[in-house]
């Protein structure tokens, strides 16, 4: 069986990504070029899943961020905070070599686990993902993301709350 | 023979974008576009698409339409539901392990 390094945030000197091949040329490249520089910048942070010989298999990229609902009535913002803290998972890829074996999911779920931890010592009430296309969308609501606009084929933002994660994982306990 | 100038010859219509540029402007494209061996649409497109997943995938802010915000705003106010698609990923077992 495949044996893969748990999720590390990336580093640049260690991990190999110049063959990394998603089939998403965008993500391929911003990892190669752009993901240590971005770590200086501090916008987002880096996570990766390595093989052995820490060559990249996946990538997510995290950063905080808020989700603005000032254009909603007034009475259902009331009492709540706006913006409401939250995780955005803005990027994840996998190496096409390395499809269907759940690598995608693993990492996704440390996002989510990320998300728990957050929310309990500061406040992080949903983690929000910005999917690349439309297939990468249906990925997303396979696993249980709710897009913001359902009923919007075009939309490409989908989140899931904290609040989910957590009952969801009391459950399975 | 036909000699194609084009990167990847395309199976989907393409769609048309009419953009004003300053002449120093164009003149800097151009340069870079020859520069990175690409012609100076594709070179464009290809700088604009990476800008653009960039700004989407850090955003400091997601701003809501008014009826995803309704939506969303009811969402937090309901007692935490467990999520059955979330579960079932959860007890899925990886086709991989971890190196421990």
């Amino acid at each position: 069986m495949t044996e893969l390094r748990r999720p590390t945030p990336l580093d640049p000197g260690r991990h190999r990504r110049e063959q990394f091949d998603s089939g998403e040329p965008i993500l391929d490249e911003w990892l190669r070029r752009y993901a240590g520089q971005n770590r200086r910048r501090d916008t987002a942070a880096t996570w990766v899943i390595a093989d052995t010989d820490d060559v990249v298999v996946a990538y997510a990229s995290v950063a905080m961020t808020g989700i603005d609902r000032s254009s909603a009535p007034m009475e259902l913002i009331k009492g709540a905070p706006n913006p409401i803290p939250a995780l955005l998972l803005g990027r994840l890829a996998v190496d096409r070599n390395y499809a269907n074996l759940g690598v995608g999911t693993a990492l996704t779920l440390y996002v989510l686990a990320t998300a728990i931890e957050l929310n309990e010592k500061a406040a992080c009430r949903a983690t929000v993902v910005s999917a690349i296309n439309p297939a990468a969308r249906a990925w997303w609501e396979r696993l249980g993301f709710h897009p913001f606009q359902p009923d919007d084929t075009a939309e490409l933002d989908l989140y899931l709350l904290t609040s989910e994660i957590e009952a969801t994982l009391r459950r399975l306990r | 023979m036909l000699y194609c100038h084009c990167e990847y010859v395309s199976t989907v219509k393409e769609d048309r974008l009419q953009i004003r540029v300053n002449p120093a402007d164009k003149a800097l494209l151009e340069r870079a576009a020859a520069a990175s061996h690409l012609n100076v649409s594709s070179f464009v497109v290809q700088a604009a698409a990476l800008k653009a997943e960039e700004v989407l995938a850090e955003r400091s802010s997601i701003r809501l339409s008014q009826e995803a915000a309704t939506a969303f705003s009811e969402a937090l106010e309901r007692p935490a539901q467990v999520n059955d698609r979330l579960a079932a990923a959860l007890r899925r077992a990886p086709k991989f392990s971890w190196l421990d």
